[in-house]
């Protein structure tokens, strides 16, 4: 029988799974020092010499006649190790019988001579020489102590610490490799938990200024994903809302179509032409209002491809036009840059832009300032400028400056919603300011995407 | 006089049926109409039409599958009625073997004007019916013109923006090529410009292709100026 544990990925089990990471990554760490720098910090008796040379001594001694065994020692001695030599029955070869007799010291640490172990003593950090031996000066830690055949002794010893850490600095280093540890363990996985959140909040912000944002990918711990299910529910639902509404309006302007085509028809039967002319701006003028609005639904929907057109081109196709008309519309800038995104739903939001300047002050300025990152479009006009504190509100939909102003001056208060929306769909911005000089000025900035 | 071409006019509303039949007998064209796809099919059969007036919103089947369906059987030029400004809706109905396409709330006199122009393309031959399969292409240089999507792109396939005027304008360019055009021919050849555009000269809009088109525009050589005739089209134009 398969038994299945049921594991969720919960905030809490990822603090608990954190930590334990944390511990076992920092008693790993410590293994690893003892393995590979043990040495430095933890010789062993073996690893300093000290039991190839005891053996050779051993050997040396043996073979030498008992009075010249203390010349030997002597002979044997250099700054790094000192020897000494004790005659059997001496106090300090009996004192050393009976160290040898309280402990063996293990197998690794044992001196050998000719494939046989000696009876020994070894003395280290944990078994210090005792203040009462001969052969403790200069401070000695490290050294052995091996019996000869004869009942006699030598003792090696190596009075300059050369090598070993102290407990304190050991432990402190261990603690170090903990400290290092955790925080290193911690800080990923707390990116790691944090990642999903900061993608969500991102992901909230696009939402914020573009509802058609898709879907937000569930992942990271449960209670996030439950957040972010509930989260992509509401953005269905109000996306849905928003559908709903946007195709009954869409509807509605479609409809129109058809009388104002009637309109148009039986506008060819009016006999005053003066009339028929007055008959015909309005029909015209109703078209552009169902266009505008038409186009700002059809944003919304979002059916164009992205493409790679030429930017300067579409600032100045939308230029000739007005200049057609009669408007005194320039341009400033490069000619002839490619630039990906969605030309037509752009042109319109900058046909917007540069037509409410010419409706406000009769004239513009379009400039377009390209860099490899981003392009920034400014259009510019002399015309009276709008109150600073309306700077916000102009973008709302069927939002008018001067709510007296005669509707004849076209549109249905979409023009600047619609462009923003175009422009943020680009992921750029549309900033507005008055000029010093009088007039508004109007900044797009799109990012360039390849 | 020769006798004015036939046009059969389908749509779904009595009242534009009405108003439009009356339009065209008053330009003296003969009128048929039809309320339905059936019927259409019905007047083809029994008529000689010689242009079909397709409304996109019809009940039933609806402008672009009759349109399909028609071009199988025919080489009737149609113009397309839509209440859809939409972009990808011309491309659609041009796509699909249309020969023009119109926007309600049209202007009747526009209507007429790109009447007048695809029975001239088609009798030049120009224009002709096309299917999805041999939609035109045409080539020069290194530009491409599509014209089912009125599109004009660099060999980088780069979209140049072009105005109504200044594609038709090109359009008129590109079918004759390597000939000298008078303004009076280049404005009726370019169908655009034959209408709503009066205040545009032909200068202008020439100097603004010539902007769009060529790397150097004050040494023009893809549209030539003929001194006392016109403008002249250099490239050799491949279609495909």
């Amino acid at each position: 029988m398969k038994i299945r544990i049921p594991l969720q990925d919960t905030i809490g089990r990822r603090l608990a799974f954190t930590t334990a990471i944390a511990v076992a990554v920092a008693l790993g760490l410590n293994a690893l020092f003892v393995a590979f720098a043990g040495v430095w910090g933890r010789p062993s008796i073996n690893e300093t010499g000290l039991l190839d040379r005891g053996g050779d001594l051993v050997r040396v001694m043996e073979a030498a006649p008992v009075e010249s065994r203390q010349i030997i020692a002597e002979a044997a001695s250099n700054p790094a190790f000192r020897a000494y030599w004790y005659p059997p029955s001496s106090s300090v070869s009996v004192m050393l019988d009976a160290a040898a007799r309280l402990r063996t010291p293990p197998d690794r640490a044992r001196l050998h001579v000719d494939g046989h172990p000696r009876r020994m003593v070894g003395f280290g950090p944990e078994h210090p020489i005792p203040p009462d031996m001969p052969f403790r000066h200069g401070g000695a830690q490290l050294g052995e102590a091996a019996e000869l055949q004869d009942g006699g002794w030598v003792v090696l010893t190596v009075p300059q610490r050369t090598w070993g850490l102290s407990s304190n600095v050991r432990v402190g280093i261990e603690l170090a490799f903990l400290v290092l540890s955790i925080a290193v363990v911690a800080t990923a996985a707390a990116y790691q938990m944090s990642r999903p959140i900061r993608d969500f909040s991102s992901a909230l912000r696009r939402f914020g200024s573009d509802p058609r944002a898709s879907p937000i990918l569930e992942s990271g711990p449960r209670e996030l994903r439950e957040t972010i299910r509930a989260f992509n529910a509401m953005q269905a639902q109000i996306q849905k809302f928003v559908d709903d509404r946007t195709s009954m309006l869409a509807a509605i302007s479609h409809d129109l179509r058809t009388p104002l085509t009637k309109m148009r028809l039986r506008g060819e039967y009016v006999e005053d032409p003066e009339q028929r002319t007055r008959l015909f701006r309005d029909v015209d003028h109703m078209q552009a209002m169902i266009d505008s609005a038409l186009s700002f639904f059809r944003d919304d929907i979002r059916d164009e491809e992205s493409t790679t057109f030429d930017f300067p081109e579409l600032l100045r196709t939308i230029v000739d036009d007005y200049t057609d008309q009669g408007a005194d519309v320039v341009y400033h800038g490069p000619e002839h840059t490619p630039f990906r995104g969605r030309p037509f739903a752009l042109k319109r939001a900058f046909t917007n832009l540069v037509d409410n300047a010419v409706k406000h002050a009769g004239a513009s300025e379009v400039e377009l300032l390209g860099t490899t990152r981003e392009f920034s479009v400014i259009v510019r006009d002399a015309g009276p400028g709008i109150p600073p504190e309306t700077f916000e509100r102009v973008f709302a939909p069927f939002y008018r400056v001067d709510a007296s102003r005669n509707r004849s001056t076209g549109g249905v208060g979409l023009g600047l919603t619609s462009a923003r929306a175009v422009i943020r769909g680009h992921g750029g911005d549309i900033v507005l300011r008055n000029r010093v000089s009088g007039g508004l000025e109007v900044e797009v900035t799109l990012p360039v995407t390849t | 006089m020769t006798s004015m071409p036939h046009i059969l006019v389908v749509d779904d509303e009595e009242d534009i049926l009405s108003l439009l039949t009356e339009f065209l007998r008053k330009h003296g064209h003969p009128v048929t109409v039809a309320a339905s796809g059936a019927a259409m099919f019905a007047v083809l059969q029994r008529e000689q039409i010689d242009l079909v007036i397709l409304d996109i919103m019809l009940p039933g089947e609806d402008g672009f599958s009759l349109c399909r369906k028609l071009r199988a059987s025919s080489k009737v030029p149609v113009i397309m009625l839509t209440a859809m400004a939409d972009h990808t809706d011309r491309v659609v109905g041009l796509e699909l073997g249309a020969d023009d396409y119109l926007v309600k709330p049209f202007d009747p006199r526009e209507l007429l004007a790109r009447v007048k122009a695809v029975l001239r393309r088609v009798a030049e031959g120009t224009a002709g019916p096309h299917s999805t399969e041999t939609r035109p292409m045409l080539m020069f240089e290194d530009w491409r013109l599509d014209v089912a999507r009125r599109e004009l792109r660099s060999a980088a396939n780069t979209l140049m923006f072009l105005s109504g005027a200044e594609f038709d304008l090109l359009l008129a360019f590109a079918e004759h090529p390597q000939r000298v055009l008078t303004r009076d021919q280049l404005l009726d050849l370019a169908r655009g410009v034959s209408h709503g555009a009066y205040d545009r000269s032909i200068d202008v809009l020439v100097s603004r292709l010539r902007r769009k088109l060529e790397g150097d525009s004050k040494n023009p050589s893809l549209i030539r100026t003929v001194r006392n005739g016109g403008y002249i089209f250099t490239a050799t134009v491949r279609r495909a």
